[in-house]
């Protein structure tokens, strides 16, 4: 429903207005149907007691006639009114009509409107009982018999309960408007209720709520929190409140996250530029020290060209001293040169021997290896004899008393053939004690052949040395005459330093006054660049109170 | 029988040609061999029995060597360099015996052969002649080569 707030609101109060409106109307109509009732009843009243006034009349007159008082003819005329009152009242409660409100009928008269229903018929069975009973009143007037007395005597009863009924009739009649007039006001007060429920419901829906949800929307934004958005479902002034706070957050949350890489930029670069005066600042004391540093160290110079002439004259005699030196070490030189040489045979010589030394144990392992062959054979020779001797025993055996000197032979035979073979056993065993020695006796020779070969190449080293040194000496000679003629010239450079040091130390002072100027401008700006972050730091932490929605 | 040829009848000399099978030691009258050989160049013959190891030409006789420890109900005899073969004359043939190892010529009195038990190591007792303490401390089981190759003819 696509309504403002204010057609909204002027919704709920005409709907309120229309209940009073509703109740208003039921009364008016319901008292505008009772106005005519209390004249009607008030009227079927009077006909009750005037029933009674004219049964009462009529006797009063006969009474008068009998006593021949004059008062007679007043009666009578009483009578008549009275019945024509009763007739007139009666035809305009029946049929409508204008009504005397007096016994004259002459008087003040009301229009009356005709009965319907339940009172009309029984008005009908009034008017029947009526007209009789007006006939009897009449004839007994007239005639003054008795006999019609009677009849009114009679009949006033019935015609005063007729009455009574119909007046009984319209009394429930108008009792039961004012019912209905009650029921209409209960059932819009039972609609009041609902339409108040229903107003309620839909107010808080379509107002309340959304007011409500802006609300901590708007408080959300106030403790800085700009992530969120609002959901807007309505197009009335709170939809419209809705997305003018959204804009308005998104509108923030860009302007500061701006700031917040603005800030960032500028922590950044006041870090940056103090790192920069810490460095100018460490720079210019660097300079300071440096320069005086120099300062000193030119007056050092100063007196170091001093030392250094009289050091001059100390470098002629020890160059001299060292000239002959290197001549006497050219001469050991030679010398060592011979002996490494001679060294150099020896050892060849052992490799050789060490070479033939091998060669003669694996010749000794490949004997005894025969040897073992040899032995061998010598078993199989062995196993063979004790067969034989084992045959000859049993030809002996079978050759009875005659062969018992030729198995003894034959037990002998066997015995050695046994003792053969137990020795060459231990031949056996013996000759794997030599093949092991010769094994570790090549393996030993081959590790002194790769010792001497060791010896050799330290004395090819030696050698090359040696050669280096010689070298070296003859170079050591030269340069000592070469250093000789650099040391005059030197004595000269000395003393043209010795003018330039002193040209040094003054532009140092300049130095060092710059420096210091320097050193000040950068505590300077130092100073600066900390007032420059402590500020930055200090938009950051303001910044920082809100939070915002990832980019 | 008097005393005195009892008495001689005791101290009658028996000689034993002596072998192994396995770690046992067996024993064969030295009568009954006739040689001891160590030619195993046999010829197999098909169709044999399974303890017919083969034929051998011993000087131009054919013999039929077999593995007695297998025809005396034992495990086949491996053939080894130690392996030796008994000739030993059945009848009118000859036949090989196959041994182990070969032992010692051993010589005995008729009262050191102790009588056979019904089973020496497993084997039935019928296979024995005699078993005798050897002066090496070891048992010498005397073999029936009749009862041995009983089987054979059979």
């Amino acid at each position: 429903m696509k309504l403002k707030i204010n057609q909204k609101m002027g919704l709920i109060m005409i709907v309120f207005f229309l209940i009073p409106v509703f109740m208003f109307s039921a009364t008016v109509y319901t008292t505008q149907r009772q106005k005519n009732d209390s004249l009607i009843i008030n009227l079927a009243g009077r006909q009750r007691m005037l029933t009674q006034k004219m049964s009462k009349e009529c006797l009063t007159y006969m009474h008068q006639t009998m006593m021949e008082d004059k008062a007679a003819i007043n009666t009578k005329k009483v009578l008549l009114n009275t019945m024509a009152v009763f007739e007139v009242t009666l035809t305009a409660l029946s049929e409508s009509g204008n009504v005397p409100l007096s016994l004259d009928l002459e008087g003040e008269k009301k229009f009356v409107p005709a009965t319907s229903g339940a009172v009309a018929e029984q008005l009908v069975k009034v008017k029947e009982l009526w007209f009789p009973f007006k006939a009897s009143v009449n004839r007994s007037v007239e005639t003054l018999e008795e006999e019609h007395v009677l009849i009114v005597l009679r009949d006033n009863l019935p015609l005063l309960s007729a009455m009574d009924k119909a007046t009984g009739l319209m009394q429930r009649k108008a009792e039961e408007k004012i019912d209905t007039l009650f029921y209409a006001q209960l059932i819009s007060q039972v609609l009041g209720v609902v339409i108040v429920v229903i107003a309620i419901f839909w107010s808080r829906r379509n107002i309340v709520m959304p007011i409500r949800q802006s609300v901590s929307f708007a408080e959300t934004v106030s403790e800085g929190n700009l992530e969120k958005t609002m959901e807007v479902k309505h197009t009335d002034e709170i939809g419209m409140l809705g997305n003018a706070l959204n804009h308005t957050v998104s509108m923030l949350s860009e302007m500061i996250r701006k700031i917040n890489d603005d800030v960032t930029t500028l922590t950044e670069s006041s870090g940056e530029m103090n790192i920069v005066a810490d460095e100018m600042a460490g720079f210019s004391d660097t300079t300071v020290a440096k320069a005086n540093t120099v300062a000193a160290a030119a007056e050092e110079t100063d007196s170091a060209m001093n030392s250094i002439a009289a050091a001059m004259e100390q470098a002629y005699t020890n160059v001299d001293s060292v000239a002959s030196s290197t001549e006497e070490l050219s001469t050991s030189i030679g010398e060592i040169t011979q002996r490494t040489g001679d060294a150099s045979n020896s050892v060849k010589n052992a490799v050789d021997h060490a070479q033939k030394a091998t060669a003669q144990v694996s010749e000794l392992g490949n004997a005894a290896e025969e040897i073992g062959i040899v032995s061998e054979t010598i078993t199989a020779i062995s196993d063979k004899t004790s067969l034989l001797a084992l045959n000859a025993t049993i030809e002996a055996a079978r050759a009875g008393e005659a062969g018992k000197g030729f198995a003894v032979v034959a037990g002998e035979i066997k015995e050695l053939a046994q003792q053969t073979v137990q020795a060459t056993g231990d031949i056996s065993a013996k000759l794997q004690g030599v093949q092991q020695l010769t094994d570790q006796t090549v393996a030993m020779i081959g590790e002194i052949t790769e010792v001497v070969e060791n010896v050799s190449l330290i004395i090819f080293g030696i050698n090359e040395s040696v050669e280096q040194q010689s070298m070296a000496t003859q170079e050591i000679t030269q340069n000592i005459m070469q250093t000789s003629q650099g040391l005059k010239e030197v004595t000269q450079n000395v003393s043209q330093t010795k003018q330039a040091t002193g040209q040094v130390a003054q532009e140092i002072s300049e130095v060092n006054e710059n420096a210091e100027q320097l050193s000040n401008s950068s505590a300077q700006v130092q100073r600066t660049a900390v007032r420059l972050k402590e500020l930055s730091e200090h938009l950051n932490e303001l910044v920082g109170n809100f939070a915002i929605a990832e980019a | 029988m008097t005393e005195n040829q009892a008495k001689n009848e005791l101290e009658k000399e028996h000689q034993f040609s002596c072998f192994y099978l396995g770690d046992t030691l067996y024993g064969y009258d030295i009568d009954l061999v006739q040689e001891v050989n160590d030619q195993l160049d046999l010829t197999r013959v098909p169709l044999a029995p399974d303890y017919v190891l083969g034929i051998m030409n011993l000087r131009g006789q054919i013999i039929t060597v077999i593995d007695q420890q297998k025809k005396i109900g034992l495990k086949s005899s491996q053939i080894t360099p130690k392996s030796r073969v008994l000739i030993i004359k059945s009848g009118t043939e000859y036949i090989g015996l196959l041994a182990d190892r070969i032992a010692e010529v051993i010589t005995c009195t008729e009262k050191e052969i102790a009588k056979p038990p019904s089973n020496v190591n497993g084997i039935q007792g019928k296979l024995f002649k005699g078993i005798v303490h050897t002066k090496r401390n070891e048992l010498l089981a005397l073999l029936d080569i009749d009862a041995v190759l009983d089987d054979e003819q059979v």
